[in-house]
């Protein structure tokens, strides 16, 4: 049921008013009513009834009809106001209703207030609609104005000969310019690029109607160029009556850049996925490959990277090796960690691969862990020339550790380096410190002796000599030692020295018994000859002495017997006297001169007076020559040997004879002293002397030398030109 | 034929020009198969294999190679001397020039050059340039896009 009308009927007269109620509730309108009688109560029920329409009289006591319907279109346009009057003159009913009266009817013709009270209604209903259609037209026209001003596409519109009407600022910045007002003046076809592709658009818009999406290449103020993307349609200004056309606009020059750069950058990914040696995988939440490089794929053995999508290390890899890569991966993903390992990747029937790996979160632009990535470099390789290395390692080190020699190698500043076993163990040994890196090498040494020489040797080895010595330590036992020095580079530069040292204690031994054994061996040779040297001057003596006394006894008895004979004849005959007195002195002097040469060569073998010959000796030189002769002699009777003394006195003649013979000189000096267990023979003269060093050695110096020898002495000559010469011989007793 | 495969390798500095004629490239419908490098030294680097692109495999080349003859670093005409000499000797050149008179265009020619296009480059023009070539199926490995 539709809402009671309410009325409100301004009436002083209660008649009139019961009045109008009954003929609204006889023409059957469904009303509730209030009524005013002065202008209190109006105003009264004009605000608290809320009337949907006002019946009013014209003239009450101290209101009207034309100070109510003041009041009413004071607060309210839309409620219908009636006045129902007795008479009223045309002038006052045309002047009401141009107030803002709706109608009035006459109190004697009140059928028609039903009808009225309807059309008033009515009216005022289709007058509300009205306005509130054009404030809705004036909305939405300033919603327009903003969405094309405050649009962040650029919107314009022009004529189909490129005028422009109107444009938004978006559109304008788009291109450079501040403002519509600043476009206004350019035609809007040559701000495209390209005329015959604006000409292509303009043609294709006609047919259609609309173009969406259309590429098109806009000139910037600046000259540059503007890549846009423009939807464009009609438009028909029925105003203006013309056909315009719109577009839209937006500039994607900043985009296609971006696109393209991302292109490139796809490109390079793709480029590294491909192509880099290093394998590198992307794993999602699960731990399930969405994304491996070649590289990767082929280790896996796929022909193709993407066979690996959605797969696990647990298709690939050995079930332990899996486990651990999903503990890792779990742990990347809940704490954000990086972990970075090399790690032995075992495959079922595959040989070991050893990975250097970094493994990290994968996160969104969000920040959110969506998985993990990681790369990893194949080092089987190096690691197995690392292991074999090590195996390497340790064998040398074996090596270095059980042979008796010893190693140790010092810097520049003799602290130790590195030494094995064997070392450690000597000098524990020798000197009862246990070494460590880094101990000075000379607190190894022992006696000031070796400190001395060993200082030596590593300044020696520190300035890169390489040498071998020989060393002897007779602490705690004798121990004999061959130790080699060489310098340590590394690069050019001397970091120290290593030493060895190899035990030759018993080829030291073995060699000192063959020396001894070699030269008791050889001191038997010399005794032997010796022995035979002496033999020989025995036998010359001898020899000599037969000699001697042959021509002694038998040669001059002759000659004695023949002087005799032919004296015997000269007596008997002058003229035989005369004849033989030269060939008797001839036999004289033959006498003469055998009696002298036996005398020289004939000497006693035993019981030798050395003092009286050597006195002899010199005493005949004096007769013969001028040479002044000394001679002294201070030995104890039969303290020296038979054929030593007889040496003594061949040594002493021969070198008179050489004096005589070669020095011209005119004194000689002889002594034959004992002193100690030597005797000492010193023959010194003052002649021509001669240079020692000149080979000049007659047959006369060798037979002293050899005589001497035998007797084990020794000679010294000292001579120069001009100074005469000294011999001096020294013969044990 | 693999989705990473470069067909053309696309050398310009001036992003103007670079736009016009990625354009152009475009409408030929060959969008994705473009690598645009902005000066000599990075084109040189892309035929070489060698900085940024030290990565990128020598076996795989572009079918096309789209040269501006000016531009910093290293100029056109060095980036052509050295790709005669280079594995991608083979791969035709096309200069882009900003004029007909450009006297280095005999020069191009010289070095092994197979044409050029005046700038600024319109559809049109880079269509009849490649028509001229002969290069339609050189680029386009797939017949049915036209």
């Amino acid at each position: 049921m539709k809402p009671a009308l309410k009325i409100l009927i301004l009436e002083d007269s209660i008649i009139d008013a019961d009045l109008i109620q009954r003929l609204l509730k006889k023409e059957k309108i469904h009303f509730e009513c209030s009524v005013a009688m002065d202008k209190e109560s109006f105003e009264k029920a004009f605000d608290e009834f809320s009337p949907d329409v006002i019946l009013s009289d014209n003239s009450l006591p101290q209101f009207n009809a034309a100070e109510a319907l003041k009041i009413v279109r004071q607060r309210s346009l839309e409620i219908p106001f009636i006045l129902v009057t007795g008479t009223v003159s045309e002038e006052f009913a045309a002047n009401i209703i141009k107030s803002g009266a709706d109608d009035y009817i006459l109190k004697d013709r009140m059928a028609r207030l039903p009808t009225a009270i309807n059309a008033a209604i009515q009216y005022r209903h289709v007058q509300k609609e009205k306005q509130e259609a054009q404030e809705e037209l004036v909305q939405s026209a300033a919603k327009y104005r903003a969405l094309f001003e405050r649009n962040l596409a650029g919107v314009y519109q022009i004529t189909m000969e490129g005028h422009i009407l109107n444009c938004n600022d978006a559109f304008a910045n788009m291109l450079g310019y501040a403002s519509c007002e600043e476009l206004k003046s350019i035609n809007a076809f040559s701000l495209y690029f390209s005329a015959s592709e604006r000409k292509e658009f303009i043609a294709d818009l006609e047919n259609k109607g609309k173009i969406t999406n259309h590429d098109s290449v806009m000139k910037h103020k600046t000259g540059s160029l503007v890549n846009v993307l423009e939807n464009i349609s009609f438009l028909t200004d029925t105003v203006a009556r013309q056909v315009i056309v719109e577009g839209v606009m937006l500039d994607i020059t900043e985009r296609m850049r971006v696109e393209e750069e991302l292109r490139q950058e796809q490109y390079l990914m793709q480029t590294l996925m491909k192509n880099l040696p290093d394998h590198i995988y992307f794993k999602d939440k699960e731990s399930r490959f969405f994304r491996i490089s070649n590289s990767q794929s082929q280790v896996f053995g796929l022909t193709d990277p993407i066979e690996a999508v959605g797969k696990t290390d647990f298709d690939f890899f050995s079930k332990d090796y899996a486990i651990r890569t999903f503990k890792d991966e779990e742990t990347i993903r809940l704490t954000g960690v990086t972990i970075s390992k090399e790690e032995a990747e075992t495959r079922p029937g595959m040989p070991v691969r050893y990975v250097s790996t970094t493994k990290m979160p994968l996160k969104n632009e969000a920040g959110d862990t969506i998985g993990t990535f990681g790369i990893s470099r194949d080092i089987t390789e190096r690691k197995n020339a690392e292991l074999q290395k090590e195996f390497d390692s340790n064998n040398l080190e074996a090596l270095i550790n059980n042979t008796n020699d010893l190693m140790w190698s010092v810097d520049k500043d003799l602290k130790l380096i590195t030494f094995n076993d064997s070392f450690r163990r000597i000098i524990k040994l020798t000197s009862g410190r246990s070494l460590v890196k880094g101990d000075d090498i000379l607190s190894t040494q022992f006696t000031e002796d070796q400190l001395k020489r060993y200082q030596e040797f590593y300044q020696r080895a520190l300035i890169g000599e390489v040498f071998t010595i020989i060393d002897h330590f007779e602490h705690p036992v004798e121990f004999w030692a061959e130790v080699s020095f060489y310098p340590i580079y590394n690069g050019d530069v001397l970091m120290g020295t290593a030493c060895f040292s190899h035990d030759i204690t018993a080829r030291k031994k073995s060699e000192g018994t063959l020396k001894n054994m070699a030269q008791e061996m050889l001191n038997q040779q010399v005794q032997e000859q010796k022995k035979i040297t002496r033999a020989i001057i025995n036998a010359e003596e001898r020899e000599r002495n037969r000699i001697g006394q042959e021509l002694h006894d038998n040669i001059n008895q002759i000659l004695a017997v023949t002087k005799l004979y032919l004296s015997m004849a000269g007596k008997e005959d002058s003229k035989v006297k005369e004849l033989i007195a030269y060939p008797l002195k001839l036999i004289d002097n033959s006498i003469s001169e055998i009696r002298l040469l036996s005398s020289k060569q004939v000497t006693p073998l035993q019981d030798i007076n050395l003092k009286e010959m050597v006195q002899a000796l010199l005493d005949r030189l004096s007769e013969s020559t001028t040479i002044k002769t000394t001679f002294v002699y201070n030995v104890t009777n039969g303290a020296i040997a038979d054929d030593l003394k007889l040496n003594i006195y061949r040594i002493i003649q021969e070198q008179v004879n050489n004096i005589v013979k070669h020095a011209a000189s005119k004194n000689i000096t002889v002594s034959v002293q004992a002193s100690g267990r030597n005797i000492h023979i010193n023959v010194t003269d003052d002649g021509k002397g001669f240079n020692t060093t000149s080979k000049r050695k007659g047959i006369g110096i060798s037979n002293m030398l050899n005589r001497i020898k035998s007797f084990d002495g020794d000679m010294a000559i000292e001579s120069s030109p001009g100074n005469g010469c000294a011999i001096q011989i020294k013969i044990p007793y | 034929m693999q989705h990473d495969d470069i067909e053309i390798l696309f050398a310009e500095d001036s992003p103007d020009d670079a736009l016009l004629t990625i354009r152009a490239l475009q409408k030929s419908g060959l969008s994705n198969k473009i690598y645009h490098v902005k000066d000599g030294a990075q084109a040189l680097d892309f035929i070489n294999c060698t900085g940024d692109y030290s990565l990128r495999s020598p076996a795989e080349y572009p079918k096309l190679i789209l040269l501006d003859l000016k531009m910093p670093k290293v100029s056109g005409l060095e980036v052509l001397e050295k790709l005669k000499n280079s594995p991608l000797k083979c791969v035709p050149v096309v200069i882009l020039t900003s004029s007909k008179e450009d006297p280095d265009i005999k020069k191009c020619y010289e070095l092994g050059a197979n044409s050029y296009i005046v700038k600024p480059v319109e559809s049109e023009n880079f269509f009849q340039a490649i028509k001229e070539l002969g290069l339609y199926w050189i680029i386009l490995n797939q017949p049915s896009h036209f």
